[in-house]
């Protein structure tokens, strides 16, 4: 008969712990920085994702060059990539533009190659994401968190502005800003759409501050001697962390769609420039005669869509301490036949 | 009682629980009956299984548990068996009281109404008999006013009055099992011993078998008939109540009797003679505190005029029931809450009006150990980073020197050095409430405010923390305001004993003269509340409490 038994949490001898290498670690003191860094990097999906991320920008950054300015006043550096986004060049063998070895990911209707176009549509979409969901999130998150911890009038004022921004379409902006200030490019729209996407986010934010501001270890930081500042971002906010991965995921998917609506009414990405949303949605007709035009920008978009919910996945189970392996229905049947 | 009588039976029962790829058993070969009109406990601390045991015997255990053996009510199988078959006998035959009243009631419906639903799910019903029925029942729990409380909501009672809605809600039809799990653990001494006087008031009347489950001896001895006690999944020992108080067989079983705190078993602790000069490390005078006004809701004086100091090296015990406004003393000495009027000076330094500056100043003298270890800790912080948060924000210690001192700390509160990567939620109650002592006295702290720290403990768990605070004290004499609902924790511990009711101070004295000879009637029966862990002795002191409320009355 076992009576090796001990309820986790309970006794009072010390717990045995199941995650490897905590013993190990012996006396040296971690932090809470150093301890999520460990945790993450022992999720596997949340690694892979990363790496890909990094590996994907490189190359195609690389591939494509750096293309910044308006079109008046262009500032490019040249990829590798012998062709550019205005290269036409004759269709290879097979007449219609199918990948060879020439254009590995084929060519457009007019001759362009396709690999040029959406490496540079991919460098564009990683460009917009990144702004839009790091501003949205950043503005979100302070936003929220101030206006949840401090409460009162400051929460008060705090919301009403908020309440005013959710109110304006995100289209109406960049249709705004696009007929006042003319086609600035890319990157001062995302700026623009990102100073607009925080709302969702903050509201999330301010709910959690509101509940975890009354738990007592708040009050016991604060007997402790930390400043306010302290206590918002490192007692409250890695306590918050789970909401604000989920929305900022979902922020950044949805930043791709913003920018395809907007370039398509006419602003954001215009010809000859490209992006993934605006590849897709030209070339949805083509499936059936030159599936490549659809594929490429397809698999790479949700490439990264996958990527970024593996990294959001992974970062919000290294901040939650609890998080443990969840039983599985098959492990469950083959160990209770015993 | 024969056999034959036995309403619940208990055959070869095992519950199991899968854990990471294991299965860890969780009550192991269970064996036991229970009578009508007898009281059967089980005891044990906290992870025994007693718990377990009793959720298993109804099928309401998680996902990842399963049973075996053999459970009867009345005759019939119990375990593992379709839900249509439990639902019968679930409210109707068996019924429970859980622990925690403000989560086991509904918020959102009045309390009659969740009695009804029980009435009218198990018997063809109609509305305002179900209604005439429940006013019945609460009268039966002595509920104040019936009628009135049947249209109320949980949030609206006190917590002994929610523990007698649920327990009206439990007898609503006639159960022949009555499944307590530790009903009085949540609640107030005083509270305790009316909730026990009703439970043994209504065991008589309806003679109903009672499967009561708790940690607390003290419990036991008031009510049951025969006790189980359970440590590890195993039945340790089984016996009568009498010969187990009188001639426990079993070690643990004896360990388990000495940790329930006995009034007046300790010698009295001396103060150093010189310790009375000096100057008082805190001085309270003429304190008021109030929440301010809500809306419609008026200013609440939850502290009202109270003064009193302590001299360095001196532990004053400040008992009260909840709603006394004990908490709010200790939270305002620490300036958590500001203050409405009067004075209170650490060292010689003000806390009221004290800017933010001043009160960072104030607070290295001082340090505060919460009531709840599982919220006072930051969920998402490693311990040693938790404790090592005043040195590091005072200042006092970087790096390396940090890292030694945190060390040292967890050394004087004896958890293994290893624990510092830890989160909270690794460790048990007692752990986390150390881990709240190391981080109080890291800066070494002049005045230590321990707010209910032992609330959420088990008696023998308890026991243990009291010694370590008292050997800590020992070593570091630092003055401490030890706050309680429990008269016998600040038995063990205090110099000077301060009784709290509705926000005044009702007494205030040397510790003996407090315990021996109370002067005030509201301290004598805070003192008769306390329940003894010998069945005889509690008998008389049950008899002599109950003749001195009737004195009040």
């Amino acid at each position: 008969m076992a009576i090796n038994f001990k309820k986790k949490n309970n006794s009072e001898e010390p717990v045995e712990l199941n995650e490897a290498g905590n013993e190990a670690a012996g006396t040296r003191g971690m932090s809470q920085g150093q301890i999520i860094r460990r945790r993450f990097f022992q999720h596997k999906p949340a690694v892979a994702g990363l790496v890909f991320m990094i590996l994907f920008t490189i190359f195609v950054y690389s591939a494509s060059g750096i293309h910044l300015g308006t079109s008046d006043n262009p500032f490019s550096i040249q990829g590798w990539w012998p062709y550019t986004i205005t290269t036409v060049s004759d269709f290879s063998a097979c007449g219609s533009g199918c990948p060879s070895a020439a254009h590995p990911f084929g060519q457009d209707s007019i001759g362009r190659d396709y690999f040029a176009l959406v490496t540079r549509g991919a460098e564009i979409s990683l460009m917009v994401m990144v702004v839009i969901g790091g501003l949205g999130g950043l503005i979100g998150t302070v936003i929220g968190a101030v206006s949840g911890f401090f409460g009162g009038i400051i929460d008060a004022v705090m919301m009403r502005i908020t309440d005013f921004v959710i109110t304006i379409p995100s289209i109406l902006i960049g249709a705004v800003i696009g007929y006042r200030v003319g086609n600035l490019g890319v990157l001062p729209l995302a700026v623009f759409l990102g100073i607009f996407a925080w709302t969702g986010l903050t509201r999330l934010v301010r709910g959690e501050f509101l509940s975890l501001r009354e738990r007592e270890f708040v009050d016991a930081a604060r007997v402790a001697g930390a400043s306010n500042s302290r206590i918002i971002f490192k007692h409250i906010l890695p306590n918050s962390v789970g909401v604000i991965i989920v929305s900022v995921t979902l922020l950044l998917s949805g930043s791709i769609l913003t920018e395809t609506g907007l370039s398509y009414i006419g602003f954001g990405v215009q010809d000859p420039d490209v992006s993934l949303g605006l590849l897709i949605n030209k070339y949805q007709d083509s499936f059936n005669f030159a599936p490549w035009l659809f594929w490429w920008p397809g698999v790479i978009i949700i490439a990264i869509a996958l990527s970024i919910n593996f990294i959001g996945d992974g970062l919000r189970d290294a901040f939650d301490p609890r998080q443990r392996r969840r039983i599985k229905k098959k492990d469950f049947l083959t160990t209770s036949a015993k | 009682m024969t056999k034959s009588e036995a309403i619940l039976k208990v055959e070869n029962f095992n519950v199991e629980f899968w854990v990471e790829g294991v299965w860890y058993p969780a009550a192991i070969d269970m064996n036991f009956e229970v009578a009508a009109g007898e009281v059967l406990a089980i005891v044990g601390e906290s992870g025994s299984g007693k718990s377990t045991t009793a959720m298993g015997l109804m099928g309401l255990l998680a996902p990842n548990a399963r049973s075996s053996g053999s459970v009867t009510v009345k005759g019939v199988e119990m375990l593992n068996q379709p839900a249509s078959t439990l639902m019968k006998f679930r409210g109707k035959e068996v019924a429970y009281i859980f622990q925690e009243p403000m989560t086991a009631l509904n918020p959102v419906y009045t309390i009659g109404n969740q009695i009804v639903e029980v009435l009218r799910s198990h018997f063809d019903m109609g509305p305002e008999v179900a209604r005439e029925r429940a006013i019945e029942l609460l009268t039966l729990v002595e509920i104040p006013n019936p009628a009135k409380s049947f249209d109320k909501y949980p949030h609206q009672l006190s917590g002994g009055q929610r523990q007698r809605a649920m327990i009206a809600q439990a007898l609503a039809c006639d159960p022949a099992l009555l499944i307590a799990d530790e009903p009085t653990t949540a609640l107030d001494v005083t509270v305790q011993a009316e909730i026990l006087d009703l439970m043994r008031n209504l065991k008589d009347k309806l003679n109903s078998a009672v499967l009561l489950i708790t940690h607390d001896m003290g419990v036991v001895a008031d009510l049951s008939d025969r006790i189980l006690v359970m440590k590890d999944g195993l039945t340790v020992e089984e016996n009568t109540s009498a010969v187990i108080f009188s001639k426990p067989s079993h070690p643990y079983t004896k360990a388990l009797l000495s940790s329930v705190p006995k009034l007046g078993s300790v010698a009295v602790r001396k103060l150093q003679p010189e310790a009375a000069k000096a100057q008082p490390v805190i001085e309270v005078s003429d304190l008021v505190i109030e929440y301010p006004k809500r809306g419609r809701i008026p200013a609440f004086r939850a502290v009202d005029g109270i003064s009193f100091s302590i001299q360095p090296g001196e532990i004053l015990g400040l008992v009260g029931e909840s709603g006394s406004g004990k908490t709010t003393v200790g939270r305002a000495a620490i300036g958590l809450l500001p203050v409405h009027e009067g004075s209170i000076k650490i060292l010689g330094n003000e806390i009221a009006g004290a800017s933010m500056k001043d009160l960072r100043q104030i607070r290295k003298y001082t340090g505060i150990v919460f009531q709840d270890p599982a919220s006072s800790l930051n969920p998402r912080m490693p311990i040693g980073e938790s404790i090592g948060e005043p040195l590091f924000l005072a200042r006092e210690a970087r790096g390396e020197e940090l890292n030694k001192r945190v060390e040292d700390l967890l050394d004087s509160v004896e958890l293994p050095r290893s624990y510092r990567n830890r989160y909270p939620h690794e460790l048990s109650g007692g752990q986390k409430q150390r881990v709240g002592i190391a981080r109080a006295l890291a800066l070494s702290p002049k005045l230590l405010i321990a707010d209910e720290p032992t609330s959420a403990l088990d008696v023998s768990v308890q026991a243990r923390f009291l010694e370590l605070l008292q050997e800590l004290q020992d070593s570091l004499k630092f003055a401490c305001l030890f706050i309680t609902h429990d008269i016998g924790v600040v038995d063990i511990l205090a110099h000077r004993i301060a009784v709290m009711q509705n926000g005044k101070l009702v007494e205030i004295g040397p510790r003996d003269q407090i315990l021996s000879n109370p002067k005030e009637l509201y301290t004598k029966a805070l003192l008769a509340a306390v329940p003894v862990p010998d069945p005889a002795e509690q008998k008389k002191r049950r008899e002599a409490r109950a003749k001195l409320l009737a004195s009040v009355k």
